[in-house]
């Protein structure tokens, strides 16, 4: 934006840079970044939800070794 | 050289002044449209409340003088559903009134003569006789009996013939009566036709609950008999078995009995205004005296008693001119006894006579001179209060009918008065509505919301503070959320994001507002619930770590030697990896977390440190879910506030040397407090008036609980989950539109004080 921030120095304290406020405006930031994953989250959980149905999954899946005997009985 | 008007049609400016006053008209109509439909829909409410808090009316309908010959009215059952109505003398007699002549036509000799008592209980009769005798038969086969149908068939015999047969059957006395003309008389199953002792039964009393008849009688000689009537496994045959009476129990010469509390417990109220309470379903199946004392501080006499519909609350007027109301609880120690909890506003009034509503828990209170003052139990002050143009009399037999909207008082010469008493709605009174009342079955007073149940005699609970409660509290978890996350994404989207990041993030954040709230309502109930549930550790440690590692992760990127002007603008696209790995960190280490600190199982831990309970359902989730709702609108009206601030006035301040948070703080977001004000205000209307979230993930239970992890039940959920299935024009769907009223106050309110913040906010910075 319009603004170019003057006292930004890598030579300051951490001190004097937390004094400036610079973290609040991080905080900031890290609303819009809260915001913003929590729609694209949303609209991907919604989607991959819903999508899922149109790739039909396993019933069942089994692994069997055959080191000890084993029986796999089904039934309807 | 020409002048632009020349170019002008001579038509235009008078097309043009009419388009100005088309459009001023559609603007007009559409504001006054508004309004109007604003204003309809207050009236509208208005319209269907008011008839709560109409007043009550009693008015005198036309008497009728009945031909009681020489019978002795002991109980009169007014006319129902199109039956007559029908009388139990004292000679033992029942007789149905013929409608227009008045005169009486014996349906039933009950068996014995000179009958003294009489009570009439959840549709069974029972009668006391001078012989020692008591029967109890249902009054419902009696309309049988008296079926206008059976009329035909009945004087078909001859028309004397009833009135002789009565006549006969009185001068006979009990030993041939039974057996005199009684050629055309109709049958009538009796439950119970018993003999309690052998003396007269002075006063008898009736309760029923779930097909369990308690008959308690007590006899002239202070002796007193209960008998337990139940229908046998086989057959229809009911059983009668005793109920073993304390030895030593010798009551004093006039006591009124009453059953109640589903026929377990038995008051006896001395004239002296002392009380016997006696549990009837004691372990040694001898029933036992319970608790013993007087009903009123100031020991002052009895005047009259009566027990309310249900069976649980005793009203008792004392010879001085209270009134007051009791149930049976179990208090701290265990102990049970007879405890008063309201004592009712009597205004002077000598109570003579009380007389208890049948369907609903009121009663009516009259005086010797014939004043009348009708309460409801749950409110200590008169519905109503007047005078009956008739003075009561021992001898009166006073009757409300079924729906308790005619009183009746049938004099010992046959003078039947009559009143229309216009009572819709007693249950509603402002302090039950906010106040805590002492129900039945509660051994304290609360404020409840529980307006129907599966049985018939069940007391309805309005209380509107836990639905209010319920509202605010799910308002002010969700504005918790919202409020920071909203407003502190308006402030760096407006102030300090890059331009061409700010043409994106603003829709995609609205774009959440196009998201029904009924789906974000199913996910947040059967999504995110059992997934808080389960990772409720996580989520305090998200809280908890996400800021100090925004922080942290500023520091360090301050240190490094990057390009300021590439990353200021853009901080939020760096900020995304950090707040998916924080996001991940915490809820992948929820067990370790929950194993470290809450030993195992988050759910137990806070119900053992703290005591309070945890529902999956909560107001965690709400304040969640809801939060996803209200964030969008709150954020695009508080960024267009912040965004509109003139540039010069920050960069005056960054000129004079504020660094770029303080230049915000101090300058920018005053300037734009009010449009940020009145987001969080219309963020907060919404969170008010909002169902379908609350509706789907609050567990919708009425309780009044501030806790984070309980859920509640809001006055918009209420009236979505109970106006399906409230009774048109009954008291319970009145009373949903009068909350709706109190969510249209309560709306209306919130706005009112947020528009006077607001002017107050810019008349102070406007000048800026």
């Amino acid at each position: 934006m319009h603004l170019d921030s003057l006292a930004q120095d890598t030579r300051r304290s951490p001190l004097q840079w937390l004094g400036s406020g610079e973290p609040l405006v991080w905080l900031n930031a890290a609303a819009v970044a809260i915001s913003v994953l929590i729609v694209v989250g949303l609209l991907l959980l919604l989607a991959t939800r819903g999508a899922a149905y149109f790739w039909p999954r396993d019933v069942l899946s089994a692994t069997l070794s055959y080191q000890r005997p084993c029986y796999l009985v089904f039934r309807q | 050289m020409s002048h632009w008007f020349e170019h002008i049609s001579p038509g235009r400016p008078r097309r043009r002044l009419l388009r100005d006053r088309l459009q001023t008209l559609a603007i007009s109509a559409g504001g006054a449209g508004v309004l109007i439909t604003v204003l309809a829909l207050f009236i509208y409410l208005s319209w269907e409340v008011l008839p709560l808090f109409r007043s009550v009316t009693v008015t005198p309908e036309a008497p009728q003088q009945l031909q009681l010959e020489e019978a002795e009215p002991l109980l009169f059952v007014p006319p129902e559903n199109g039956q007559p109505a029908w009388i139990v003398d004292r000679a033992g007699w029942l007789q149905a009134v013929d409608r227009d002549s008045g005169r009486l036509r014996p349906l039933h000799f009950l068996g014995h003569s000179v009958a003294l008592s009489a009570a009439r209980r959840g549709g069974l009769v029972a009668v006391g006789f001078a012989d020692g005798y008591a029967v109890v038969f249902r009054a419902e086969e009696l309309v049988g009996l008296v079926d206008p149908r059976n009329e035909d068939a009945l004087e078909g015999g001859s028309k004397e013939a009833p009135v002789n047969a009565h006549a006969t059957a009185a001068e006979a006395g009990p030993a041939t009566s039974p057996a005199a003309g009684l050629e055309n008389q109709a049958p009538l199953e009796l439950l119970a036709d018993t003999k309690l002792g052998a003396q007269a039964v002075e006063a008898i009393a009736i309760s029923r609950y779930r097909g369990v008849v308690t008959l308690v009688g007590e006899l002239a000689n202070g002796g007193l008999q209960a008998r337990r009537l139940r229908r046998s496994e086989f057959g229809q045959a009911w059983r009668l078995e005793s109920v073993r009476m304390p030895d030593q129990l010798v009551t004093a010469d006039s006591v009124t009995v009453h059953v109640g509390g589903e026929g377990r417990w038995l008051y006896l109220l001395a004239a002296d205004g002392g009380y016997t309470l006696l549990d009837l379903a004691s372990a040694e199946g001898e029933a036992e005296t319970v608790d013993q004392g007087h009903l009123f501080a100031s020991a002052s006499g009895l005047a009259d008693s009566v027990m309310l519909f249900g069976g649980f609350t005793l009203v008792a007027a004392s010879k001085h001119g209270q009134l007051t109301s009791y149930l049976v609880v179990r208090d701290e120690h265990g102990q049970t006894r007879l405890q008063q909890v309201r004592e009712f506003d009597s205004r002077q009034l000598q109570t003579e006579k009380l007389l208890a509503e049948r369907s609903r828990r009121g009663f009516f209170a009259l005086d010797r001179k014939g004043a009348l003052q009708i309460y409801y139990s749950t409110s200590s002050r008169p519905h109503y209060q007047g005078t009956l143009n008739l003075a009561a009399r021992p001898d009166e037999v006073l009757t409300l009918s079924t729906g308790d909207n005619q009183l009746y008082s049938l004099q010992r010469d046959g003078y039947l008065a009559q009143w229309r008493v216009d009572n819709p709605h007693p249950e509603v009174s402002w302090s039950a509505l906010w106040n805590r009342v002492w129900y039945e079955s509660y051994d304290r007073p609360a404020r409840i919301w529980q307006s129907s149940a599966v049985n018939a005699e069940f007391e309805p609970k309005y209380s509107f503070a836990p639905l209010t409660f319920g509202t605010l509290k799910a308002a002010f978890y969700t504005m918790l959320l919202a409020a920071p996350l909203a407003v502190c994404g308006a402030i760096y989207t407006a102030y300090f994001m890059a331009p061409a990041l700010r043409r994106k993030v603003k829709p995609v954040i609205e774009l959440m507002e196009a998201l029904p709230t009924v789906i974000l309502g199913f996910l947040a109930g059967l999504w995110l619930a059992p997934l808080l549930e389960e990772h409720m550790a996580g989520l305090l440690a998200l809280f908890l770590v996400l800021p100090p590692a925004v922080a942290l992760f500023a520091l360090l990127l301050s240190r490094l030697p990057l390009n300021r002007r590439l990353v200021e603008g853009w901080t939020p696209i760096l900020l995304m990896p950090l707040v998916m790995l924080v996001v991940y960190l915490c809820f992948a280490g929820n067990d370790a977390l929950q194993t470290a600190f809450f030993g195992g199982d988050f759910r137990l831990w806070i119900q053992r440190e703290f005591g309070l309970p945890f529902d999956q359902r909560n107001a965690l989730v709400i304040g969640i879910a809801m939060g996803l709702a209200v964030i969008p609108s709150v954020f695009s009206i508080a960024e267009d506030a912040l965004f509109s601030v003139p540039g010069h006035l920050g960069d005056g301040a960054l000129a004079l040397g504020a660094t770029r948070w303080q230049a915000l703080y101090s300058v920018v977001l005053p300037t734009a407090s009010p449009g940020v004000f009145s987001a969080l205000m219309i963020g907060m209307g919404r969170a008010i008036g909002e169902t379908m979230i609350v509706l789907m993930a609050t567990g919708n239970t009425p309780i009044m609980d501030a806790n984070l992890f309980e859920g509640m039940r809001t006055l918009a959920a209420n009236i979505a989950v109970e106006t399906p299935e409230a009774e048109l024009g009954s008291t319970h769907y009145r009373l949903l539109i009068l909350t709706a009223f109190v969510l249209f106050m309560l709306t209306f309110a919130f706005n009112t004080a947020a528009e006077l913040v607001r002017q107050r906010l810019r008349s102070r910075y406007g000048a800026l």
